[in-house]
């Protein structure tokens, strides 16, 4: 029954439930670093964003500039562990976006830099790109997201908080209902 | 939802009270939206038991529902009270029914709270996306965009050179970029030859995006060009490049070596201390980057981008050649 792969896949199990709060907490200082490091070059993002030339321009302007908000406020709620469930899929989501766009820059012999981390964007003519080690780190943390959806429950996290009184609530919201 | 109401429906009719099964179904009908059929089918579920029972059955299960065991037990001491009525058989039916209905309820009810939770924070992440654009919106438009006398080549580039040469060379560099240091010290001569001879003139677009050093040397370039002394100043901070992204390029650096480039008027240090053409300075390397220039230094050389191999003295100036 207890065997390591029960322990590790059984959502109330604490093995479970510390994998999940490793994962989400390095998920969400992922995001939030990510983010932080991007905030505060709003022509790079753009630059970067551009340089990938999948969307049309119109469209450019707005994804640099909200995507640095983003993927803070999906570390934030990481960490304080809101919504784990959903911030995790959209994490999912984002990283699998992103994995697309570097895949189809590398396709399309583009020769930037993924400003993942940075504003990237165009590299000087002589500049290494590292599109495989950037697809390997994306691959992985789509890997950790899709984990930490189908796990959502770990320790630390104001989903727990929420759970607990939902009980209560159904008791007690029913008598207002009996009215 | 549907389960729920099944549930509370047989329940009701073997309990054979006639009212009991459209009673919740009524219920549920008319609370579904709001999602609190699931408090409805807890409470129907509880009332139902206390009228077959004892009133303190009713009480007791809704407050049982904290957890399964006690729900179990409250719904024995009901049971327990009233034997007489029923049979031992249908008092634990009915109270497994009413702990399945109790357990289903509390799931639908966190189901939907985690609905909701899951629909504000969508919602709020979406705030968070418009709110972030209109704050880096309103950074960027603070800006003004002050062209430099000598901006009047195609995408406000600074024209250099004399303007009746048959070939137009545009040229995308970044101060900061080593590749265009190599480039300047390779091919530079060439260059300045053939614009001296007339044989070619430049457009230069002085792009920023290696980091704030770059900006500082894009605007005191954009100042120099004001004065009419770009290619001297361009060719001097070439000269005393800096490694990349060590932060060199700052104001004083730039006030002297504008100096070495005979850049002394107050206008030119005001630029320098002021960002009189950071706006110009980011509109340059938007527009380049808009015009699909992937790196530095990009030559485009009339019309036509040569690739890095031909950007020797030799690939140069047969590219001039052949656009001539």
């Amino acid at each position: 029954m207890n065997t390591i792969a029960y322990r590790l896949t059984t959502p109330t199990q604490p093995a479970s439930r510390s994998i999940s709060t490793v994962l989400r907490l390095a998920l969400g200082a992922v995001w939030f670093v990510a983010g932080l490091l991007k905030v505060n070059d709003p022509d790079g993002m753009l630059r970067s964003v551009r340089a990938f030339r999948i969307l049309p321009e119109a469209l450019v302007q707005p994804v640099a500039y909200s995507v640095p908000f983003l993927e803070i406020a999906l570390g934030v709620l990481l960490i304080v562990g809101l919504a784990v469930r959903v911030t995790a899929l959209l994490s999912a989501l984002m990283f699998a976006v992103y994995i697309a766009a570097i895949a189809s820059a590398a396709a399309r012999g583009l020769r930037i830099d993924c400003g993942c981390f940075s504003s990237g964007g165009d590299l000087t003519a002589d500049a290494p790109t590292h599109y495989t080690s950037e697809l390997v780190r994306d691959s992985l943390l789509l890997v950790v997201a899709t984990l930490l959806a189908w796990r959502p429950g770990g320790y630390l996290a104001v989903d727990r908080l929420l759970d607990q009184p939902v009980n209560d609530r159904s008791g007690s919201d029913a008598d207002g209902l009996e009215l | 939802m549907a389960s729920n109401s099944k549930t509370r429906g047989k329940g009701g009719t073997g309990r054979n009270t006639p009212t009991a099964p459209a009673k919740p179904a009524d219920r549920a009908a008319t609370t579904i939206s709001s999602g609190g059929g699931a408090r409805g089918g807890a409470s129907g579920g509880g009332t139902r038991g206390g009228a077959g029972t004892n009133p303190v059955a009713g009480t007791n299960s809704p407050a049982g529902a904290n957890s399964p065991a006690g729900a179990n037990s409250a719904g024995g001491t009901g049971g327990g009270s009233g034997p007489a009525r029923r049979g031992k058989a249908g008092a634990e039916e009915r109270r497994t029914k009413a702990a399945a209905a109790r357990a289903a309820a509390a799931a639908q009810e966190r189901r939907r709270r985690n609905l909701i939770v899951a629909g504000v924070v969508v919602v709020v992440l979406i705030i968070v996306g418009v709110i972030g654009f209109a704050v880096q919106n309103s950074r960027e438009e603070s800006k003004p965009v002050v062209l430099p006398a000598a901006a009047t080549g195609t995408d406000g580039g600074i024209v250099v050179g004399q303007a009746s040469a048959p070939v137009t060379v545009d040229m995308y560099e970044d101060f900061q970029c080593p590749a265009c240091e190599a480039l300047e010290t390779q091919t530079g001569p060439t260059i300045r030859t053939l614009l001296d001879q007339g044989k070619i003139k430049i457009d230069y677009h002085m792009m920023s995006f290696l980091g704030p050093e770059s900006k500082r040397a894009a605007n005191a370039a954009a100042a120099a060009a004001n004065e009419g002394k770009f290619r001297q100043f361009h060719d001097v901070l070439y000269a005393n490049q800096p490694k990349e992204h060590t932060g060199g390029f700052t104001k004083d650096t730039l006030l002297t070596l504008g100096a070495k480039a005979g850049l002394t008027s107050q206008a030119y240090k005001d630029a320098v201390n002021g960002g009189t053409y950071d706006g110009y300075v980011a509109k340059v390397d938007g527009d380049a980057s808009k015009a699909g220039v992937t790196a530095t230094p990009t030559v485009i050389i009339g019309g036509k981008q040569i690739s890095g191999t031909q950007l020797t003295p030799d690939g140069f100036r047969a590219a001039v050649t052949a656009a001539s």
